[in-house]
């Protein structure tokens, strides 16, 4: 009888919204029951899709990090790859242009070797020298070998 | 329309190609060898010279006109075939450029050629080597081969006055 009396006062309190989530619960283990009296027979299948309802709910919670998307469920770690991969990127990518540009710079001669002019000159003397006496010597064409070697022009760059 | 606009195109880009210096094209192929040494001493440099030159009249003479120079040796004696074959073709392949002499020498060949254009010379390229040797020499700029001889004919007078001087 108490247990019919709770029920009805369980009942009162849940059609005001006043119920808590453990007094739900036993509303819908006594109507999942057999011995529900005949005046209450009418709100089984409420509490029947209810409990339904609560069951699906419990189970999507539970079983719903298998179910997301790849990305999102190990998005954490993705951040960390795509930042470690930038700097790499960003760092490679500095190194390459730089060791370019220093290619370049030596095929296409954008910097001067010396600063000095002194030095500057001292290469470019042996430079013309050199060329020069190339060309002078086959201008004459002085055929032996003893009469060039004679007139030796400055020591020349490959030794 | 469309093929005359393309032939456009493509003659400036292989002009633009065609532009780069023997020396660019060389190292185009090996720059990035550590047993190179390239001087290059550019048209600024050049200009500074003309003050410091003033009590060498010939050498003034010589350099005047000039744009750029560079020179590209072998520090490793074992690969001075391998960059002598290498800018030898590159010089023979090259259309623009003439054979203005050659020597040959028990130490060293040595090969000069020009680029002229129109009927001024604008490129010299010296290349000397032989086996264990290998200097690349690039000249660019207004050049005066005229005056390179005479300075040769001024290096001839010095040397003959050392001698002299020696003997005495």
């Amino acid at each position: 009888m108490s247990n019919k009396e709770d029920i009805r006062n369980l009942l009162e309190k849940y059609w005001n919204c006043e119920t808590s989530q453990e007094e739900e619960q036993i509303l819908f283990s006594f109507f999942s029951g057999e011995d529900i009296p005949g005046e209450w027979m009418k709100y089984k299948p409420l509490f029947s899709w209810k409990k339904r309802c609560l069951q699906e709910r419990a189970d999507k919670k539970l079983f719903s990090p298998f179910q997301k998307p790849f990305a999102i469920r190990f998005y954490p770690m993705i951040k960390v790859a795509a930042s470690i991969l930038l700097v790499l990127t960003v760092g490679v990518g500095a190194y390459t242009h730089y060791q370019q540009e220093k290619l370049m710079d030596r095929i296409f001669s954008e910097s001067e070797t010396y600063s000095d002019p002194e030095d500057a000159l001292r290469e470019t003397t042996k430079v013309i020298t050199k060329v020069s006496s190339v060309l002078g010597t086959e201008k004459e064409k002085i055929a032996p070998e003893e009469k060039t070697d004679s007139v030796k022009a400055p020591g020349i760059m490959t030794e | 329309m469309n093929r005359l606009l393309l032939t456009f195109f493509i003659s400036i880009f292989t002009s633009a190609l065609s532009a780069q210096d023997i020396a660019a094209s060389f190292l185009d192929k090996h720059g990035k060898d550590e047993s190179l040494e390239v001087i290059t001493i550019g048209k600024k440099m050049l200009e500074m010279m003309t003050e410091l030159t003033a009590k060498d009249a010939e050498l003034q003479e010589a350099i005047k006109g000039l744009e750029s120079i560079r020179v590209v040796s072998a520090k490793d004696k074992n690969c001075g075939e391998k960059y002598y074959k290498t800018a030898y073709q590159l010089l023979q392949k090259n259309k623009d450029f003439e054979e203005l002499l050659t020597a040959r020498k028990a130490e060293e060949d040595t090969l000069i050629m020009i680029r002229e254009n129109r009927g001024k010379v604008k490129e010299l390229v010296l290349l000397a080597g032989k086996k264990e040797k290998f200097s690349l020499i690039c000249i660019v700029g207004n050049i005066d081969l005229k005056t390179l001889t005479k300075y040769a004919g001024k290096l001839k007078i010095d040397g003959l006055d050392k001698l002299s001087s020696i003997e005495e």
